[in-house]
């Protein structure tokens, strides 16, 4: 079986037990992205992610409807797409055609923005069901202090503690350092295949890591998980190189901020079209997620890359422009991804000074297409094109 | 043929400009109409630059489109982004242009130019009207008064209030209030230009504004946003006769390039 086809068969397996969860005595968990998935893949949990879920419909263009249908219902069209899609898709889930079973409890992890925790503090309300919430606030240092971790790690045992009692099932200390162990596996090889891409002729679209994260978010402590992804890189490892042969190189670049998934296709397209490959993404470097122990773990939830001092921010993305030798680094700015997106402006002043490549931003969003302008964003790529050419030019001059 | 003729055309959302320029250096046609994109301005364009020159359609060697209808017109032989058209126009008109700002109909821009005469950077207003043409044209139906009366009028202000609304919709409401207690259209118009002035100001002030500073676009025939902008920026703001066909120029000098090298010519 190809690395695909195992991919494929992993999500529906895993959809699978979602929806047949009350029939086989499980309470079915609504999680945030974060959330550290040792815990649930320990107690063995079942449980899926609605930011996944809005970031698919959204690639399906169901965003619109349900962006409106939350509007209707009074939430501003300012807050966090992926909530307001996840908001319209509880009104009209009838008429979604890709659904996602509703929750009995709730685990929350501010880890990535803290507006998580009013999106989910309105589902615990509205099905009157449990929240369990992990605050990791932002991080402001550059190497996370003890007094953090303690405040984090008391949580943990707390939350475990919490979800024993709501779902009945027991937390055993030998198979999460087991899970610890797969998942660092499982991080470390998702690094591995994103590495590829550090390959002067890289052999697949980078854009293809958006179609693989899903595994990455969802399953990231299981075996079959780890399986999957090494076969995964050992066929990407044996493709010939995209660009064999082809007498003008593609730019590489590096993509900053959440994927614009209603316009995913097009974003893929356009970079083929404009000769670009997309050989490093931020966005999806979050989830190669490595450490070796405990505190470590914790640590590395503290690291997210939209949520960390700006000094860090910016060192995680000149070291990923660097070993990707990059042409030039194209930034999306998600209008409703404030937190991302608000330290954009300072992060990209700070690359300017000491990277000698364009930085080029365009607008859009992770969920809500209605604010993605194609003309714009053509003339913005284009424009970012002819930049890294006319440099490529100096360099050969 | 002695003669090398391109012809540039920049199709934008509100006009359709062309130049007819020979060997890459002498602009010998231009044209403007007051239609863009996804209308019959730029044929219409193209064929008057073409007749007005005395030239047939086959003694034209090579033409660049640009603007947001760049990719739909099927008389170009390629097609380059406005951004870079912007930039090399800017270059042939300032020879010393280190900053242009383009106001267009739908967006606003700033190029830096490096030290080598190419585009280094640029940045583009994000989705909205503010501190584009479209704002001035929402102001000139509140107000009025013809685009082309602005500069004067607001040239005349005496006394100076202001617009802090950002959105072009809330501004309008402001204007309105405003013509409510009567007060002077002349201090009004100011605190339009001022309002743009202040918005694309602050995008050439993120792109790390230098001397010269060119304005083009066809916002820069307005004096009195030229004169709000040096006094927000505080250096002088060029322009020139040609700023509303400076994209077309740039597509012009591109075609020239593109035709020499296809068919190996020293450029002259």
């Amino acid at each position: 079986m190809t690395a695909n086809a195992q991919i494929n068969e992993l999500t529906a397996q895993y959809y699978d037990r979602a929806w047949h969860a009350h029939e086989n005595g499980e309470l079915v968990g609504w999680v945030t992205s974060n959330f550290p998935q040792e815990i649930i893949q320990t107690m063995d949990l079942c449980v899926v992610y609605p930011e996944n879920h809005s970031a698919t419909l959204a690639a399906r263009g169901d965003d619109r409807q349900c962006c409106m249908e939350a509007e209707a219902e009074g939430f501003s069209n300012d807050i966090c797409s992926y909530a307001k899609v996840n908001f319209g898709y509880i009104e009209k889930m009838d008429e979604i055609s890709l659904k996602i079973p509703l929750p009995d409890y709730l685990l929350c992890c501010s880890n990535i923005c803290h507006q998580l925790m009013k999106w989910y503090q309105y589902l615990a309300r509205r099905y009157s069901i449990p929240m369990i919430l992990i605050d990791i606030p932002y991080n402001t240092e550059y190497d996370t202090d003890e007094t953090r971790l303690e405040y984090i790690r008391t949580q943990f045992w707390e939350a475990i503690g919490e979800l024993e009692k709501i779902t009945g099932k027991k937390f055993d200390e030998t198979r999460f350092s087991e899970v610890m162990k797969i998942s660092s596996q499982v991080g470390n090889m998702w690094n591995r295949i994103s590495d590829i891409l550090a390959m002067e002729d890289a052999p697949y679209r980078g854009t293809d890591l958006f179609n693989y994260m899903g595994l990455v978010v969802c399953q990231r402590g299981k075996e079959t998980t780890l399986q999957a992804l090494t076969q995964l890189y050992n066929e990407l490892k044996s493709k010939t190189p995209r660009s064999s042969g082809v007498r003008k190189k593609p730019h590489r670049i590096l993509y900053e901020g959440i994927c614009c998934w209603p316009a995913m296709t097009k974003l893929a397209l356009s970079f083929s079209m404009q000769k670009m490959n997309m050989v490093g993404a931020i966005y999806t470097n979050a989830y190669g997620i490595e450490y070796s122990t405990f505190d470590d773990m914790l640590r590395a939830y503290t690291y997210v890359p939209n949520a960390v001092s700006i000094e860090r921010a910016t060192d995680m993305r000149r070291n990923e422009l660097d070993k990707k030798n990059c042409d030039g680094m194209l930034i999306h700015m998600s209008r409703t991804c404030k937190i991302w997106s608000g330290i954009m402006y300072e992060m990209k002043h700070q690359l300017e000074t000491t990277a000698n490549i364009p930085i080029v931003t365009f607008d859009g969003d992770q969920a809500d297409g209605q604010c993605f302008s194609e003309a714009q964003y053509d003339t913005r790529l284009q424009g970012f094109r002819e930049l890294m050419d006319g440099m490529m030019e100096d360099r050969i001059e | 043929m002695d003669e090398i003729i391109t012809l540039g055309i920049d199709i934008g959302s509100t006009a359709s400009k062309c130049i007819l320029m020979k060997n890459g250096k002498e602009i010998f046609g231009e044209e403007v109409v007051f239609i863009g994109a996804g209308t019959e301005g730029p044929m219409t364009a193209f064929d008057n630059v073409c007749k007005n020159a005395g030239i047939s359609r086959s003694d034209i060697a090579f033409t660049v489109a640009t603007g947001y209808g760049r990719n739909t017109f099927e008389m170009a032989d390629d097609q380059i982004s406005e951004l870079s058209c912007h930039a090399r126009g800017g270059v042939f008109l300032f020879p010393n242009v280190k900053t242009i700002i383009d106001i267009g109909g739908q967006d606003a821009k700033v190029l830096k130019i490096g030290s080598n005469g190419k585009m280094s950077n640029f940045l583009m207003n994000d989705k909205c009207a503010a501190g584009t043409g479209r704002f001035l044209e929402v102001m000139s139906r509140v107000l009025n008064i013809p685009i082309d009366d602005f500069a004067k009028m607001s040239l005349a202000s005496s006394s100076k209030i202001d617009i802090s609304s950002t959105c072009t919709v809330f501004a309008e409401t402001e204007v309105i209030s405003y013509l409510a207690k009567a007060v002077k259209r002349e201090d009004i118009l100011a605190a339009v230009h001022r309002s743009i002035a202040s918005r694309v100001g602050n995008l050439a002030r993120r792109a790390g504004v230098e001397e010269d500073c060119v304005l083009t676009g066809g916002v820069a025939h307005d004096k009195g946003i030229v004169h709000a902008l040096e006094e927000y920026l505080h250096i002088p703001v060029h322009t020139n006769r040609y700023c509303q066909l400076n994209g077309a120029i740039g597509a012009a000098l591109y075609g020239y390039s593109l035709y020499a090298r296809e068919n190996g010519l020293e450029v002259r």
